[in-house]
């Protein structure tokens, strides 16, 4: 069950049709966008959307309505419409939320809502302002009221949230018993459930945590909130973090805890309150991540997307970054079977400001089109590109020892194309077949090299059509 | 006989946006602190030296005016002036004068010395007397050269434009000195005209004198006097133009605007260039409600001052009073860009834009006066009436509140308040805030004909009559309140009144449809329907929209047998208001008539649809269906006489009120239709039982008959067979969901004859009691309990037990037949699972709904509801895995873990609660089971699957038995996790578990 088309009409940023197409397969999505090009604006579309099926008792409530979220540039009426596929072959169902649809009743959309993940950067933003002293770090302002807000508590089929603004002020007079009595009461429920939702939680942490590269198993100490009758407080807010090194050569512990680790952990804690849902029924599972990885060192990033790989690969997954360094390597990173790449732009004209939406297509693909269209010029630059991407990923996923340069950037194509040429299989059979590697040395002679651009006047179509096959054969080879 | 409704009688007139504020702009003038009269007047004589000759000759002349005291000359005495002489002049005595006499010549006027004393005489407003020596060009010497010559002096302003010949000049005429033969009778005319000036400044001085008299008066609020102080200082001086202003203001405030008027007009003769008195002017005419003279008059105030702020603000205000709201506004704006910062315009403009219904402005308008001037009662009070049209009645009533609290004294502020109260149904506050509006103002008819509104909505049409006669005590021509009385006669039963006063009614305003519509329904009452429909039909005439009319007078025509008739005025209805069940629960019951049943059934079955308890309309009408069918001789088709029956229930609930004042139904469907939906689901406790439950027993004085372990012992101690009637025994607060507690204190059992003598330990400790035993009600003897034998019987049987308040369900299993007080519950039977049903949520849902619930906590058990809880149609299956749960968590209530605070046993209780859950799975699948299939959520069949073993078949350690169990059925990946926590995007269940 995956979705396949999104439209979406005069909603926030978009003050016209747009419409992503994640074909029929249902695929990810990864989005570039520039500050306020529209990409939170897509991130809250979904995020909305399904929630417009779970009209609960909740502070959420306020998003509801879709007028508050209408484009201000226009008065038409907008709307989202989600397109979606149970399985292949079958009908697609589409769903529309708009002034007129003030919630969508249908049970598979309160259920995928129930089974969403959603995680914006703002919470990443919450690490830095924890407290911190000596390495300890108190956890609970950061879990309780966001982490895990809008967790269920199995007991009471409410979030957590609600339990916890249960027990918030103002409290029972002094001297009013049962009232007191029926405080204490629900603050030892809630200490319950907390403790047991961090006692599933630790594990799952520790393991993703690793995934990081951190040699460190996570645990929460939590002695529980207690109701302060004299001082009428609720003290003993408290949820510590506790770090346990497997690797005792980390040289200065009282310094591991820094901002980075600390969105890390975050990120972490929110997925494995993910992995810890009950499966839904419909199989339909949805992960969004707005901007979240900017919180991380570059060399923590890489690792998400191993763990969106090995954990969830039955979600359908949206990544939006205005990191376009990262939103490259993204790139490169992911498989272009499962994912779509897409970019937002800014844009504005006399009238209003407006997303300008760039799908991103295979590079071969584009130089085809730019064939077509007898651009040459054009077509070469985006069959260089297809080159290069693919030998760069390649070497990147083997692992193969690529000449040393101070600056990446002066990283030439030759630099990864030699290791390639010399690459040998288990049986220690060269990995290219040397007809490949013939084609591709003649395309470079006139087209790959990317020190050729004053030699373009006089590229011909059917070098251009060469290179594009060699290129594909390539791509194939190191598939 | 099919219901007749009032229409409803919620014609509030509500005050109007609060009086604007108007702009005064007093001209007190500041009258400076002047020396007593008889004090000699300072004279200050400039000249040039050159007329030295003639200014020894006016000295001459004002000798004998010196000696009377009446003036004290001062000159330069021929002394050139140094910078010590000129500090002197400049600072001293020139500007202490009261007159100043300059001697005018040629030279004179071409003296700097002598301009620049004219310029300090102009600045500080000295009287200044001329006295022409010579043929000079005196008369043509402008006022504007002094500044040219006299370097300090800025101020010249008002002066600009005039000229010497514009002061008193002497001799008479202005005819030169030297032009008199003989010159003395020139300086005859000097003399007596330098008299005169001085009588003229001593009358001024006096007149000054009284004004600030008046002024003080003003302030002290002795208006009265004040006037007298002012017409003292006129008359003394007919040209003091403050104090005409002034006494205008008084007279204003005494409420004279005609001599306000006249002395505005008098302001006016005598200074026709002042914008103020025509503002001024201006506003009392609109206080008369004279608007065009007032426009007229701020219209000149703009032309004299065309940057007159007040003047826009007052015009725009004018209009405003007539309604004319653009042209108001446009003034508004006009004072605004003058004024951006008062706060004021923005009120009276965010009135008018309420006014015109421009809600959004008007609030952003108040809001901007509110910043400006945050002390200020008027836009709080006016925002919160701009809420109250956009039924945003918190709003509304947090603004009242803020206005109230500036000024506490304003009764319209309380009535507004009132009324937001009105329309929440909160009829008791809004009491309470009339009450005060009146009591500040208990002249005001509005006070009291909202305040019986809200009494007659209240139930209390006595008190709501009482209020509508103060009203026509105090205002007979006070719209609507003849109407309002005559349907507070028309609830009270009092047709005939209720006529009469509907007749008076329209009397005074002959076009009100709703009157007519409320008389028809008097009439109808009365049985008198032909006028009912005359009445009827003329509302229609007059609001061809009107829903009830059309409604009614489709009940009268039905009640005439005109049945077509009928359903057209229903039909009509309904296009009018689609959402109105009455209209379709009557078409309904004509269709009934005309023997429809389809039409019938549809209409009905939309009524249900739209909140209407239908079942109980039926009731009301005709009973039931049985006696409708053997009235009429007809026999309804099954599945409409289904519609209409009430099944398997003992008695019907109170009639549950489904609509609200505007016929909109209060419960949403959703909750009627689970509720009916629930109620069909099987039957009720008490058929399924076929066993009495009733409340323990009454032990009073629980002290005696209930004794500890000690007494006890003591009382078996001293004769063995007092244990055969000592019971253990339980009272409900004992009681705690799923298990009972082995009691720890035992029932003194003396049943109704008991033979008493057999146990004589317990006859002589009851006679250690006997007087408080003596004094209570009942056939029982002295030391028996009031229960019998049976009773023993009862509690003897295995039972499920409930204290009688709660604050949840908290039902528990009792096998050991423990005693219970009158604070529990019993319910006799064996099947354990029924303790699971009535502890699930839905049972606690349903109980809410149908009992009448207490506005507080904690809910109660009342035994007429409890055993109105239907019981669904399960297989004995479905019944076992129930009970085998309900097993699970008895034993799980005894183990200590559970009953520990300790968070090391979290997840323990995390366990007892989702076994709860699990049962309240399998509940939710007992009664809604077509609801939750189609959802693919199960529970019964993954449990079976999973093969729990009963509680019997546990070895060892049930503990660990249960957490493994448990963890089973918690995995993410298990179907009973995975549909409990899904099963809320089920509509009904979102109800039962209050998300809806």
């Amino acid at each position: 069950m995956k979705i396949t088309d999104i439209e979406i009409k005069n909603f926030r940023a978009f003050p016209q049709i747009y419409h992503i197409d994640l074909h029929n397969a249902g695929k990810n999505l990864l989005v570039y966008g520039e500050n306020g090009s529209g990409k939170s604006s897509l991130y809250l579309a979904l995020k909305f959307f399904l929630e417009s099926g779970v009209p609960e008792n909740s502070e959420d409530n306020k998003n509801q309505a879709f007028e508050t979220h209408q484009n201000i540039f226009t008065e038409d009426p907008g709307h989202i419409k989600l397109r979606f596929l149970s399985a292949p072959q079958q009908e697609k169902n589409t769903y529309k939320w708009s002034r007129d649809v003030k919630e969508i009743t249908d049970e598979l959309i309160s259920e995928t809502s129930k089974a969403k993940g959603f995680l914006d950067y703002k919470v990443l933003l919450e690490t830095h302002y924890l407290h911190r002293e000596n390495d300890i770090v108190n956890l609970f302002d950061l879990l309780v009221e966001v982490l895990l807000a809008n967790t269920i508590n199995p007991r009471t089929d409410r979030p957590l949230t609600v339990d916890w603004n249960a027990i918030q002020p103002p409290f029972p007079r002094r001297g009013a018993k049962h009232q007191i009595a029926d405080l204490e009461r629900q603050v030892v429920n809630f200490n319950r459930e907390l403790t047991n939702r961090l006692a599933e939680l630790s594990p799952k942490v520790s393991e993703i945590l690793n995934k990081f590269g951190y040699k460190v198993a996570l645990d929460f100490d939590f002695q529980g909130v207690t109701y302060n009758q004299g001082e009428k407080t609720l003290d003993n807010r408290e949820i510590l973090l506790k770090v346990e090194f497997f690797d005792t050569n980390i040289p200065s512990h009282h310094r591991f805890l820094n901002e980075a680790k600390l969105s890390a952990i975050a990120i972490a804690i929110y997925l494995s309150s993910i992995l810890c849902l009950p499966e839904p029924k419909g199989g339909m599972k949805i992960l969004a991540l707005d901007d979240v990885l900017i919180g991380l060192d570059m060399s923590n990033r890489l690792p998400v997307l191993d763990i969106l790989n090995e954990y969830f690969s039955d979600y359908q997954i949206f990544l939006t970054t205005y990191d376009k360094a990262w939103y490259e390597i993204a790139k490169q990173r992911t498989d272009q079977k499962d994912w779509k790449y897409a970019e937002f732009y800014f844009g504005k004209t006399d009238e209003y400001e407006l997303p300008i939406y760039v799908e991103d297509k295979a590079y071969l693909e584009k130089a085809r089109e730019y064939l077509d269209t007898n651009d040459y010029k054009a077509c070469a630059i985006y069959v260089r590109t297809a080159f290069e991407a693919a030998i760069k990923r390649y070497c990147e996923k083997r692992n193969l020892a690529v000449k040393y340069r101070e600056n990446p950037k002066d990283l030439k194509s030759e630099d990864f194309w030699v290791p390639i040429k010399m690459e040998t299989d288990e049986a220690g059979d060269l990995l290219l077949d040397l007809r490949v590697v013939d084609k591709i040395e003649l395309a470079r002679k006139f087209i790959l090299n990317e020190l050729s651009h004053d030699t373009f006047v006089n590229i011909y179509r059917k070098e251009l059509e060469d290179a594009i096959d060699a290129v594909t054969e390539l791509e194939v080879a190191l598939a | 006989m099919l219901e007749i409704n009032w229409v409803s009688n919620i014609q509030i007139r509500l005050t109007s946006v609060h009086f604007v504020c108007y702009h005064y702009r007093q001209v007190n003038r500041i009258a400076e602190e002047r020396e007593v009269v008889s004090k000699p007047l300072k004279g200050f004589i400039t000249y040039s030296h050159k007329n030295k000759k003639a200014k020894n000759k006016l000295l001459t002349c004002l000798e004998p005016m010196k000696r009377e005291g009446l003036i004290d000359p001062w000159h330069d005495n021929e002394i050139i002036p140094g910078d010590k002489w000129r500090e002197e002049i400049f600072s001293t005595n020139l500007p202490d004068s009261d007159i100043w006499l300059y001697l005018v010549s040629s030279e004179s006027l071409a003296s700097k010395t002598c301009n620049e004393e004219l310029a300090l005489v102009l600045e500080k407003n000295i009287t200044p007397i001329l006295i022409i020596l010579e043929d000079c060009d005196w008369k043509n010497y402008k006022l504007s050269n002094v500044q040219a010559l006299s370097a300090e002096s800025s101020f010249l302003g008002e002066w600009e434009s005039q000229k010497l010949s514009d002061f008193q000049a002497l001799p008479a005429e202005g005819r030169p000195l030297n032009e008199w033969n003989p010159r003395s009778k020139g300086w005859q005319s000097v003399v007596e005209g330098i008299r005169e000036g001085i009588r003229k400044i001593q009358l001024q001085t006096k007149a000054e004198l009284a004004f600030k008299q008046g002024n003080f008066l003003l302030t002290l609020q002795q208006i009265e006097q004040a006037i007298e102080a002012y017409s003292r200082a006129i008359e003394l001086d007919s040209e003091f133009v403050s104090a005409y202003s002034n006494r205008a203001t008084a007279h204003e405030r005494k409420g004279d605007f005609e001599k306000a008027i006249e002395d505005y007009d008098n302001l006016i003769v005598h200074d026709p260039k002042s914008s103020v008195a025509y503002n001024n002017r201006g506003i009392t005419h609109a206080k008369m409600k004279e608007y065009n003279l007032a426009i007229a008059d701020f219209n000149k105030a703009i032309e004299l001052h065309p940057v007159y702020v007040e003047a826009y603000c007052n015009r725009g205000t004018a209009y405003y009073l007539q309604n004319e709201f653009e042209i108001a506004i446009e003034n508004y704006n006009k004072a605004v860009v003058l004024n951006p910062h008062y706060a004021g315009i923005y009120n009276n403009r965010g009135a008018t834009y309420g006014s015109k219904g421009e809600h959004t402005k008007a609030i952003k308008d108040f809001t901007t006066s509110i910043e400006l001037n945050p002390h200020y009662a008027g836009p709080y009070n006016n925002r919160g009436l701009v809420y109250a049209n956009k039924l945003d009645f918190d709003r509304a009533i947090k603004d009242y509140n803020k206005a109230i609290a500036l000024n506490p004294d304003d009764a319209s502020a309380y009535i507004n308040r009132g009324v937001a109260y009105h329309h929440k149904g909160q009829y008791e506050r809004s009491i309470d805030n009339y009450n005060k509006a009146i009591e500040l103002n208990p002249d005001d008819a509005l006070g009291y004909n909202n305040r019986g509104l809200a009494y007659n909505l209240n139930g209390e049409p006595d008190r709501a009559l009482d209020n509508y006669n103060e009203v026509i005590k105090r205002d007979p021509c006070f719209p609507e309140i003849y109407n309002n009385r005559g349907a507070a006669y028309g609830d009270k039963g009092e047709v005939d009144l209720a006529i009469r006063d509907f007749n008076k009614a329209l009397e005074l305003d002959p076009n009100h449809a709703g009157t007519y519509n409320n008389q028809g329904s008097a009439h109808a009452n009365k049985g008198e329907y032909d006028e009912a429909i005359a009445a009827y039909t003329k509302a229609i005439e007059l609001d061809p929209e009107t829903v009830a009319a059309h409604i009614n007078r489709g009940v009268v025509y039905f009640i005439k047998g005109k049945v077509n008739l009928a359903i057209e005025g229903y039909t009509k209805a309904m296009e009018l208001n689609p959402k109105d069940p009455i209209a379709y629960y009557n078409r309904g019951a004509a269709w009934l008539h005309l023997q429809e049943w389809d039409k019938a059934k549809a209409d009905f079955t939309t009524a249900k649809q739209l909140g209407m308890d239908i079942i109980a309309m039926f009731h009301n009408s005709y009973k039931d269906v049985e006696t409708y069918q053997k009235n009429r001789l007809v026999k309804l088709p099954e599945d409409l006489a289904l519609l209409l029956t009430q099944r398997r229930r003992d008695r019907y609930p109170k009639l549950q009120k489904v609509l609200d004042a505007d016929g909109n139904p209060l419960e949403s469907p959703d909750v009627v239709n689970l509720r009916e939906q629930l109620r069909n689901a099987g039957p009720s406790l008490s058929e399924y039982l076929n066993a009495k439950s009733a409340f323990g027993i009454n032990t009073t004085p629980t002290e005696v008959f209930v004794v500890n372990e000690t007494t006890r012992d003591e009382l078996i101690g001293t004769h063995p067979a007092s244990a055969d009637i000592l019971k253990p025994f339980l009272h409900g607060q004992d009681i705690r969901r799923w298990h009972v507690e082995t009691p720890q204190q035992w029932l003194i059992f003396t049943h109704r004859g008991i033979a008493i003598d057999d146990y004589p330990a317990i006859l002589k400790y009851l006679e250690n009691h006997k007087e408080s035993l003596q004094n209570r009600k009942g056939k029982q003897a002295w030391y028996e309990l009031p229960a019998s034998l049976e009773h023993a019987e009862r509690f003897a049987q295995p039972k499920l037990v409930c204290p009688n308040t709660y604050n949840h369900h908290t039902f528990a299993v009792d096998t050991e037949g423990f005693y219970y007080g009158n604070t529990s519950y019993l319910i006799p039977t064996e099947e354990k699972w029924l303790c699971g049903l009535l502890n699930s949520r839905t049972v606690e849902w349903f109980y809410s709904q149908v009992s009448n619930q207490l506005t507080i906590d904690p809910l109660r058990a009342r035994s007429g509801y409890i055993q109105q809880i239907p019981i669904p149609k399960i297989t004995p299956v479905h019944k076992a895995t129930i009970a085998k749960i309900v097993d699970y968590l008895i034993c799980l209530q005894q183990q200590p873990e559970i009953n520990s605070e300790d968070l090391k046993y979290a997840r323990d209780h995390v366990m007892l609660g989702y076994f709860e859950r699990v049962i309240d799975g399998l509940i939710y699948e007992a009664y809604l089971p077509v609801e939750l299939h189609k959802s693919d959520k199960v529970f019964l069949q993954p449990l079976l699957d999973e093969g729990l073993p009963s509680i019997e078949e546990i070895q060892g350690d049930k503990m660990s038995a249960f957490r493994d169990i448990f963890e089973r059925l918690y995995d993410r990946m298990h179907l009973v996790r995975r549909h409990l926590y899904y099963l809320d995007v089920i509509k009904p269940i979102r109800v039962i578990q209050g998300k809806l």
